[in-house]
């Protein structure tokens, strides 16, 4: 008896996409090849109602999720970046899915009820000088500041508050952005919330994938309390 | 804008701002569509949302129907109960408006379905 493995379909997306928007690239394609490679993982074990893509930019990958799990889920996309928000809502539309996005900085507008049950950013990891961070359009769809995770890190801190108890949570980081150093951050946001909730755990996994083309080593950090 | 979205969205970003919950929503266009029914998901998101906000904006839109002002019990069993929560849910959208921050009536804008919930630099 074969085994039939669940498959990631990746989306169309506009051709005419704004300048303004980061079209999908090798990055985007790793991070659908991770989540892919988990499916199974998420329908058995989070069977996530409520997904959320911070940066959604093109919208291709909030649209992958969205086609995969219908109407099991809903599916939210937010994105600092006007001209983003409606590329990501004319992929979800191209791909008939149903994706609800927002124009916002990170989850800055969310209640933070630990209602997130799958989240993913495919954050600006680029390791820039921080002033390149504020410059807006496309350049804050991949400008990171020193560490290539000013933005991230952001994110980060408030982790704890956004995910539900069963939950998970995927990041594209490459090598200079130290996912070690990812990891104990995390570590040590959730220790303090966890103080505060009793029994909320976590773990971590890392994805190495290595692109010979480009000059990073993408890496797909994966969170979730319920490894 | 879905209310299942309005229902997660606060304005406590703002600089002064306790719990900017729930926002009030000012509707010009309101799209109502088809979506598939998931009688589990709806079941089950329901725990997550704010029932009392989801019932206020329902009945703003016009849209509230038969749906009870207080959540009824055992819902999980009652299909054509989880239809309607499903209908406000996700088949009303609101596609222009604006959506209101109730402790300072800073307004923010909702343009082609997308709510703009961005700040300025001395808002924050």
């Amino acid at each position: 008896m074969s085994i039939s493995v669940p498959k990631l379909a990746t989306p169309d997306w506009s051709s005419d996409l704004s300048e303004n928007v980061y079209e999908p690239s090798e990055d985007s394609f790793l991070l659908l090849d991770a989540l892919e490679s988990d499916l199974h993982f998420i329908q058995e074990k989070i069977q996530p109602l409520v997904l959320l893509e911070v940066g959604s930019g093109s919208g291709v990958i909030i649209t992958a999720l969205s086609k995969f799990l219908a109407a099991r889920s809903f599916c939210m996309a937010v994105d600092i970046n006007w001209d983003a928000c409606v590329a990501t809502c004319e992929t979800a539309r191209i791909n008939d899915a149903q994706v609800d996005v927002i124009q916002m900085d990170l989850d800055s507008a969310l209640c933070l009820n630990n209602q997130v049950d799958l989240l993913v950013f495919n954050p600006p990891y680029v390791v820039t000088p921080d002033e390149e961070i504020e410059s807006g359009g496309i350049v804050a769809s991949w400008a990171g500041g020193k560490t290539g995770r000013q933005v991230l890190d952001r994110l980060l801190g408030n982790l704890s508050y956004l995910l539900s108890k069963n939950s998970v949570g995927y990041f594209v980081v490459i090598e200079e952005n130290q996912p070690e150093a990812i990891k104990v951050e995390i570590t040590i946001c959730w220790f303090y919330r966890g103080k505060q909730l009793r029994n909320v755990k976590f773990a971590t996994r890392l994805y190495p994938f290595c692109v010979s083309n480009l000059c990073y080593s993408f890496i797909s950090c994966l969170v979730s309390n319920v490894l | 804008m879905k209310l299942l979205t309005h229902n997660m969205l606060s304005s406590k970003c703002l600089k002064g701002v306790v719990t900017g919950y729930p926002l009030t929503i000012i509707a010009k266009d309101v799209k109502v569509s088809e979506v598939d029914f998931n009688q589990e998901f709806v079941s089950r998101v329901l725990p997550k949302l704010d029932w009392n906000v989801l019932w206020k904006a329902a009945e703003r839109l016009g849209h509230v129907g038969e749906l009870p002002q207080t959540l009824i019990e055992n819902y999980e069993n009652d299909p054509e109960f989880l239809k309607k929560v499903h209908h406000v849910l996700l088949e009303v959208e609101v596609i222009n408006g604006e959506l209101v921050c109730p402790e300072t009536g800073r307004k923010f804008p909702i343009t082609s379905g997308i709510p703009n919930m961005l700040l300025n630099d001395d808002e924050v």
